[in-house]
């Protein structure tokens, strides 16, 4: 990811996976959580520790907690959204703010270079060398 | 509103139904001049769009679950239009 020199009118935006940042994304599912004091609205919905993704699998970020509405499990592939659109994945009113919503089967991907017009290059003007 | 270019298509049997017979993509947000910045992203497709289109992409709510025709649903990121071309003034 190209970084911009101070001042640019685009700046990066954060890796952080933020409220309005990171949305509808990739996950792993890498751990179940128990509760047993929670909010009712919470009560019966599983809670699964998920790590977001980039494109190609690799991690991002830290992973979360989100609730699952559709029936996933433990080292699948899923994907999540957040805000609160979140609670609607659920009758009733369910606290969430980061819900998975479907569990993922395949990816059709083309390599990188194959998908753009756009050039995944540093941008024109930014600074290589000094 | 984002620039963002098609990159993926995923496919899932098992999802919320309010995202049955809806196209998810895999978006890379963009520069204007077409840099990628951020992370890759999904959103549900109301255009038609395509791996390899350039596209206008709702990153709120309420406006990407009606834009995908399905109000009251976990919807967050929907295309909006398929991006022909980008003008810019020079700095």
């Amino acid at each position: 990811m190209p970084n911009k020199p101070a001042g640019a009118l685009w700046q990066p935006q954060p890796r952080r996976n933020r409220d309005g940042d990171a949305v509808m994304m990739l996950a792993h599912v890498i751990g179940n959580v128990v509760s047993t004091v929670k909010d009712p609205g919470l009560e019966g919905r599983k809670l699964l520790l998920i790590q977001p993704l980039t494109r190609d699998g690799q991690p991002r970020g830290k992973p979360l907690v989100g609730i699952d509405s559709i029936g996933a499990g433990f080292g699948e592939t899923v994907y999540w959204c957040r805000g609160k659109e979140a609670s609607l994945a659920f009758t009733g009113e369910v606290p969430s703010d980061c819900s998975i919503v479907g569990i993922v089967d395949t990816i059709t991907s083309p390599p990188a270079p194959a998908a753009a017009n756009a050039s995944p290059k540093p941008r024109a003007g930014s600074r290589r060398s000094k | 509103m984002i620039l963002a270019q098609v990159v993926g298509e995923v496919v899932a049997t098992q999802k919320h139904p309010s995202h049955e017979r809806r196209k998810i993509l895999l978006v890379q947000p963009v520069d204007p001049d077409g840099s990628e910045r951020s992370d890759a992203v999904l959103a549900l497709d109301a255009v038609d769009a395509g791996i390899g289109d350039r596209v206008l992409v709702v990153q709120e709510g309420y406006s990407a679950m009606t834009a995908a025709g399905r109000p009251g649903s976990p919807i967050d990121m929907t295309i909006v239009g398929v991006v022909d071309a980008v003008e810019m003034t020079k700095e």
